[in-house]
């Protein structure tokens, strides 16, 4: 009991700034611009929730399509990387061919670089094909990706080639084994990929890459909503709490699944 | 295994595309993204790390001037550099403990619903995104900043400090942030880590005669947890190296006298305000070797632990 | 806010005393009233009135009349007047009425009329099918305003006595022609009395009336604009694949006294009701009050404050008494107008109690921090209840204060119970905590402070008296409320509808011929960051401004994208992908891109000539590399000095005028631990510089030039203001301000739209003064400073050069931009005014005339110090000296020395570079 309170204390610590934005966000215009800002509300209001749908009804582009987008993208994301992923971890785990040390090698060595270094040349290289500016500017980098690829090839590491051996001697395809016999088996750790890739999206602007009012996603509109003056800190602190749902949400979904997958993907030699 | 069917004729050799067909089918989408996105820029960096490109005009070959000037002429890079090692080894280190400690005090408790929300609590800053903004109200200079005016009230200063923008102190609060948002991903791993412990081996040890947690730690926990460990540590690694968001977002780009500069803000300092793109690829690639070397050392570190 | 001396008798301000009482015919000898004569005109007609009298009032100038009143009474002045065309604020003047035992003096307002110019009854309409806000122009035509004479404390109309008077009017601000004056007996007539009087008058069958809000044919103020709720199919008119502009309201529709008119037909004669269809979002428990005229004249006194409770979504309702019984105007056949008027008759005495209570509060505030400092030691003990006798009685007397204040406003509330007194309760506990142990006040005063900040905030809640309409029925007595409620499923095809419109539909483009497009990109920046305000309201309004006057004129397509240039500029020029123009660039980026050769010369455009006369001179400074001009200036920011007049009254101090005075004035404040606010930045040592005649660079603009005698006693002063005054380097301006104790403060003039929007409870008291000057030689008074500005560029990839220049011209037009700034301001309130440098926009906000000239006055001693290829460097070598100084202490000329030959390093490395 001891420890749950200690871990309280420190918990309460770790999430303080979490809970100044909830707090925040119930915060009517009077409260707001306290300073010090305050840790509790005097007089909590759904009011900057209300502007904020407020603020929707007086945009050109309707906040539906907005949604929509970051759904679509983040949805697409998430679905596409799980497959090529683990289609690509399945080869790097159970096929043998040339280059697969190295492969392997350069997917962990990948998880190393930043991605603030490889912006402009990504720019260049996009702009050249002809992506910028459209849904798939987003889409395609997110599935380029080696963090999914390594934890589901770890995954996979921990299953018996016993298995896959049977699969053969019983004369089915390689389709077939990936289908109908390693899919399923992949599951949780589908989850965990799913919910990384997507919480990474959610969260991401893509403005360098994105110009079209309608094609952009729920973090630049409300981030464009907030610069245009000070009026609307307290609609900026509903953002937050609203964009915070979603992952939260997911997170608590899986985290079983999550803990399951952590659980087998260590890294072996 | 491959059988061979009775009667044909054993073929010297299979075709690449038969033997290799499913393979890349598998492999190749996914790695024809990863070369595009990821490799070919990383080695068009590298290309430009040799020129002095400056976003606007074609690049121009200069050879490895621009990794001359940064070991040679450099002062700031320096600078960034012990700076950046200091963040890595006081927060890599450190946070990795903290989120091993916390995992493992999550673990012995009892309840399933409390270590469920507890895991969400100290996870919750890496969900949330960008809410460490809030620390600049704590540290703010201000005679009424939260630390400040707590301080003052306690009786302990008479003015108020600027944390964030004295050299004095501004790393102080840069490694305490860091530190609050180092439970990551790292953390998620030790707790499952902690969840899939063998019991039995528990009890052996303790029939074996081991005394104390301590020991129950180093000996029967830790080595069979290497690979959750490696995790973390990858992670821990790249992040640590890469810190540079948090510092310039909390003490301004660049900090007084690069007090809080990393390699990474060195960087995107000569990308984006100087206009310098060759000479911040360079920078890329050093930091990215040193990432490398760093990863080896740990590998190797901690292969010894494993049980496996 | 004009300067004036504080006088007893001087009440309410304008705001507030823009009464108009209800004006009805009333019987008995009085000086005048013909009910023809006084009615306010429509478009276009003349008023009768009597123009032997008329008479031209400006600035400065007093009429005076003498008048008798008959009985004694409440009695209320009427003046026909006819605005004289010249700034777009309304006129305003002090009337004061003298007599042999009383006086009374109150300042009122002249409102301007203004017309939409629609276009087929609604408005025009873009290539998307959108429709677009419409142009105003003023209506120079006479009309007629009643006030009436309103005690100070706002409580209602004040009774003279029966005698002689005097009357004077003298303008404060802009002019009027002045016609009749009346001098009117008020006896106001109630619904029964109305409605008897029309007793036998029938009704004829007829069809009810529909007025959409959003078509208005007369306002009161340029900034009130039609706007546009997508939301709901309810909203009329709306289509779910374009912009209807549908509804009226928002910030600049809730100031006391504006109005918005509207004229319309009645076929047969009879009774009508009045059903508005309304939100009412802003006052939770209170209500928001409305001045109801039919026909220029309020009907009965139940019209005079309407209180419109609060929704959170639309509704229409009629116009009725508390049982629920509607409210009948008789109308006869023919054109009739409905004018709607602000008014907060029904809060205007706490309002006014609110504000003397704040006064008191933050004097108070500030006695008890002239003995304990702002952050007063805990282990101390004050004796405050010693000390400062005359706070323990108006704590006393504040418990009896709050207590009937929370009353009064509770009163009006619906529920009994307002959410919006909670913040009153507050204080009332502090202030009984504090009688209970006088020995706590230290330790607590920052709960005192914050609770003075709520009520202020308070003030801002209730005058904000936000109404958005969507249209008004005026229905045949008989006929039901035309409610319309089109349900769920409506509602979510209508969304359907709109979301799937959102892929046809083209957001970013406004389409012309067709044959020449450009491409336009609006820099998205935040004003403290970047130094001007922009995000997708501005690029709405300037997409439609662009749609109705460029494009339709020239035929040129323009594609605009919300974008946060820097990176993102040179990413895609780099990659062909950039624009051809780019608004609201910061100076750092026009110098980085422009000295890499990337943008075009705008001394090529065709009308750069006329341009560069409407822009002040020294927004050109930083944009300006060899003679080149890169960038036309949009906005420019500089610094105006503070002042809390009331404070520098109760100290009995002056305003500085050099730093000399400075210095002294600091001293003062000093003693009463009161601080000055000068933000650490790097301007503030420029306009140092900039004041001893040196800069930052040498002439070639190759070296730094900081190592002469006068950089550096430029710098030892800017680094002395901490290190040896103490000047507070982090505070929130705002929040010291109003309470006080921070009197002073030398701050962007832009921070004057955050102090008008959050601190209205010392409006009247704070006032921007230019900033301190440095004596020079000849003795003449140096007030140089710089500037941070934003421009507009185009770059030399452009494929369309010329198309790109004709965009830039019509965009740093001043009628463009007058345009944009008016727009900005009514969408977004008055803390978005746009910090233009353009002059003939500027000079078209609603500064008032004091202020204007005070800040263009301040804006000639602009000058700037240029941009050079090492500005990113050479702000953090600065920033670095000030911060070694400063925190370390160290000594001020070796580190600018210092610092200075590191910024030459970094000339000679980067000239290496560029090679």
């Amino acid at each position: 009991m001891m420890v749950v309170l200690f871990l309280l204390l420190l918990g309460i610590f770790i999430a303080l700034p979490i809970y100044y934005v909830i707090i925040s966000s119930v915060k009517p215009i009077s409260e707001l611009f306290y300073f010090p800002p305050r840790f509790y509300v005097l007089d909590p209001t759904t009011d900057n929730f209300l502007s904020l749908i407020k603020l929707q009804s007086q945009s050109e582009v309707p906040f539906e399509r907005y949604l929509f987008n970051s759904v679509l993208v983040s949805g697409i994301s998430t679905v596409g990387y799980v497959m090529l992923a683990s289609m690509a971890a399945y080869a790097l785990a159970k096929h043998k061919f040339p280059l697969k040390g190295f492969i392997t090698q350069a997917v962990v060595i990948a998880i190393l670089f930043r991605p603030e270094v490889t912006s402009v040349p990504q720019y260049i290289l996009m702009s050249k094909v002809g992506m910028i500016d459209t849904y798939w500017a987003v889409i395609l980098p997110a599935m380029a990706g080696s963090f999914g690829v390594f934890l589901l090839q770890q995954f996979l590491d921990t299953v018996p080639n016993e298995l896959i051996e049977a699969g053969r001697i019983d004369g089915a395809s390689e389709y077939a084994i990936y289908f109908r016999l390693i899919m399923p088996m992949l599951k949780p750790a589908w989850m965990t990929v799913i919910i990384f890739t997507f919480i990474s999206i959610w969260n991401t602007t893509g403005v360098q890459f994105i110009y079209s009012e309608n094609l952009k996603m729920l973090p630049a509109m409300l981030s464009s909503l907030s610069t245009a003056g000070i009026a609307r800190t307290g609609v900026a602190a509903a953002v937050a709490v609203l964009m915070m749902i979603p992952p939260v949400v997911i997170f608590l979904f899986s985290q079983n699944s999550i803990v399951e997958t952590m659980a087998h993907s260590g890294m072996k030699g | 295994m491959k059988t061979k069917i009775k009667g044909s004729k054993p073929r010297k050799k299979r075709s690449f595309l038969y033997k290799y067909g499913s393979t890349m089918f598998f492999l190749l989408p996914w790695l024809a993204l990863f070369c595009f996105f990821v490799v070919i820029p990383i080695l068009v960096a590298v290309f430009f790390s040799f020129t002095d490109f400056d976003m606007v005009r074609s690049p121009q070959f200069v050879g490895i001037r621009n990794y001359v000037s940064l070991f040679l002429d450099d002062e700031t890079f320096i600078k960034s550099l012990s700076n950046t090692f200091f963040y890595a080894l006081v927060t890599g280190p450190a946070g990795y403990l903290i989120s091993f400690a916390v995992a493992w005090l999550i673990n012995e408790i009892g309840s399933k619903f409390w270590r469920s929300v507890l895991t969400l609590v100290f996870y919750s800053p890496a969900l949330a995104g960008n809410v460490y903004m809030m620390w600049n109200y704590i540290f703010s200079g201000d005679s009424y900043g939260l630390l400040n005016s707590w301080l003052t009230e306690l009786g302990i200063l008479s003015k108020p400090i600027q944390w964030l923008t004295d050299p004095a102190y501004n790393s102080m609060a840069v490694v305490i942030v860091i530190l609050w948002m180092s439970m990551g991903v790292g953390f998620l791993s030790f707790v499952a880590g902690f969840k899939q412990l063998n019991k039995d081996l528990f009890e052996a040890g303790a029939i074996d005669g081991v005394r104390n947690r301590w020991q129950e730690l180093w000996y029967i926990t830790l080595p069979q947890m290497v690979p959750q460990l490696k995790i973390g540590a990858v992670l821990s690694i790249s992040g640590a190296f890469a810190v540079g968001g948090v510092n310039a977002a909390l003490t301004g780009n660049p900090s007084t006298d690069y007090s809080t500069h990393t390699v990474l803000l060195h960087m995107t300092d000569y990308g984006y305000s100087r206009y310098e793109m060759g000479y911040a690829s360079a920078i890329a690639v050093v930091l990215f070797v040193l990432m490398l070397v760093f990863w080896k050392l740990i590998h190797g570190v901690l292969n010894r632990f494993s049980t496996d | 806010m004009f300067r004036r001396t504080s006088k007893k008798v001087i009440s309410v301000i304008l705001v507030a005393a823009m009464l108009l009482g209800p004006y009805f015919p009333a019987e008995g000898e009085n000086a005048s009233q013909g009910e023809v004569s006084l009615l306010v005109g429509r478009t276009g007609e003349e008023l009768t009135f009597r123009p032997e009298e008329a008479k031209t009032l400006t600035e400065g100038d007093s009429f005076t009349q003498e008048l008798h009143v008959p009985k004694d009474g409440a009695y209320y002045l009427s003046i026909c007047y006819r605005a004289v065309s010249g700034r777009q604020i309304n006129p305003e003047a002090v009337l004061s009425l003298t007599g042999e035992e009383a006086a009374f003096e109150q300042s009122i307002v002249f409102s301007r009329r203004w017309l939409d110019i629609h276009t087929n009854g609604r408005f025009a309409k873009d290539s998307s099918g959108n429709e677009v806000v419409p142009k105003v122009e003023e209506a120079l035509v006479w009309q007629q305003a009643t006030y009436g004479l309103s005690a100070e404390n706002g409580s209602g109309a004040v009774s003279l006595k029966a005698g002689d008077y005097t009357l004077t009017i003298t303008m404060n601000s802009e002019a009027v022609e002045l016609g009749d004056v009346r001098l009117i007996f008020g006896d106001p007539v109630s619904y029964s009395e109305y409605l008897s009087a029309r007793e036998g008058l029938i009704q004829e069958a007829s069809e009810p009336e529909v007025i959409e809000a959003e078509v208005m044919d007369a306002k009161s103020d340029s900034s009130i604009i039609a706007t546009y709720d997508r939301s709901s199919p309810d909203i009329s008119p709306n289509v779910p694949d374009a912009i209807s502009l549908n509804i009226v309201g928002g910030s600049s529709y809730s100031e006391n006294g504006k109005w918005i008119e509207w004229q319309f037909e009645v076929e047969k004669a009879g009774f009508y009701s009045i059903d508005v269809r309304y939100m009412q979002d802003g006052l939770r428990e209170l209500g928001v009050g409305r001045r109801i005229y039919i026909d220029g004249v309020i009907p009965f006194l139940e019209f005079d404050n309407y209180i419109f409770n609060y929704g959170q979504s639309y509704e229409t309702l009629r116009l009725q008494n508390e049982e629920g019984e509607p409210y009948y105007v008789y109308l006869t056949e023919g054109s009739h107008t409905l004018r709607m008027e602000v008014s907060q008759k029904h809060l205007e005495q706490e309002i006014y109690e609110l504000k003397q209570y704040i006064q008191e509060c933050n004097s108070m505030y500030r006695q008890i921090i002239s003995i304990t400092g702002a952050t007063p030691d805990t282990y101390r003990d004050y004796y405050l209840d010693r000390e400062l006798p005359e706070l323990m009685v108006f704590l006393e007397d504040s418990v009896g204060r709050l207590e009937t204040l929370a009353e009064d406003i509770e009163a009006w509330s619906d529920t009994g119970e307002g959410s919006e007194t909670t913040v009153i309760y507050d204080m009332l506990r502090t202030v009984n905590r504090f009688l209970d142990k006088p020995f706590k006040i230290p330790s607590m005063l920052s709960e005192f402070k914050n609770n003075i900040d709520s009520l202020a905030n308070l003030i801002v809640t209730l005058e904000n008296q936000t109404l958005t309409l969507d249209y008004i029925t005026l229905t045949p007595r008989g006929e039901p409320i035309q409610e319309k409620d089109s349900g769920f499923w409506s509602h979510l095809w209508f969304r359907i509808k709109s979301f799937f419109a959102s892929f046809s539909q083209d957001y970013n483009t406004v389409s012309g011929d067709g044959s020449r497009t450009i491409q336009v990109w609006v820099n998205m920046g935040d004003m403290l960051v970047s130094g001007s305000a922009s995000g997708r309201d501005q690029m709405q309004i300037i997409r439609q401004l662009s749609e109705d006057s460029f494009t339709t004129d020239s035929g040129i397509s323009v594609e605009f994208s919300l974008v946060s240039a820097g990176d993102t500029l040179s990413q895609a020029i780099l990659a062909g992908k950039g624009p051809d123009v780019a608004l609201f660039v910061n100076e750092q980026t026009v110098a980085n891109l422009g000295l890499r050769g990337v943008l075009a010369d705008l001394r090529q455009m065709d009308g750069y000539g006329e341009v560069r006369e409407q822009i002040y001179d020294s927004a050109f400074v930083p944009f300006i590399f060899d003679g080149e001009v890169y960038a036309i200036p949009e906005t420019q920011n500089f610094n105006m000095m503070f002042i809390r007049e009331d404070v520098f009254e109760e100290e009995g101090l002056e305003v500085p005028e050099t730093w000399e005075d400075f210095y002294a004035v600091q001293a003062r404040l000093a003693e009463n631990k009161m601080e000055i606010g000068i933000p650490e930045s790097q301007e503030i040592f420029e306009m140092l510089l900039l004041q001893r005649g040196c800069s930052i660079y040498n002439d070639a603009l190759n070296a730094s030039a900081l190592k002469s005698q006068e950089a550096v006693d430029a710098f030892t002063q800017w680094t002395d203001l901490y290190v040896k005054y103490s000047l507070p380097l982090s505070f929130s301006f705002l929040n010291r301000f109003r309470t006080g104790e921070m009197p002073m403060g030398i701050m962007s003039y832009t921070m004057y739209n955050q102090l008008v929007v959050a601190a209205p409870e010392i409006r009247d008291q704070w006032a921007m003064y230019p900033i301190p000057a440095t004596v020079s030689e000849d003795g003449t008074l140096d007030r140089s400073q710089s500037s941070n500005n934003t421009g507009c560029i185009v770059m030399n990839a452009s494929e369309d050069l010329k198309a790109a220049y004709a965009f830039v011209e019509w965009w740093t037009d001043g009628a463009t931009q007058t345009e944009f700034g008016r727009q900005v301001e009514a969408t977004l309130g008055k803390s978005a005014r746009y910090n233009t440098a353009n002059k003939v926009a500027f000079e078209a906000l609603n500064w008032t005339n004091s202020e204007l000239e005070v800040l263009s006055e301040a804006r000639e001693d602009v000058t700037d110090i240029p941009q050079t290829i090492i500005t990113y460097y050479v702000s953090r070598c600065i920033s670095n000296a000030f911060r070694k100084v400063v925190y370390s202490y160290e000594n001020p000329r070796d580190t600018i020395y210092r610092y200075s030959n590191d910024m030459d390093l970094e000339f000679e490395r980067k000239e290496e570079v560029m090679r």
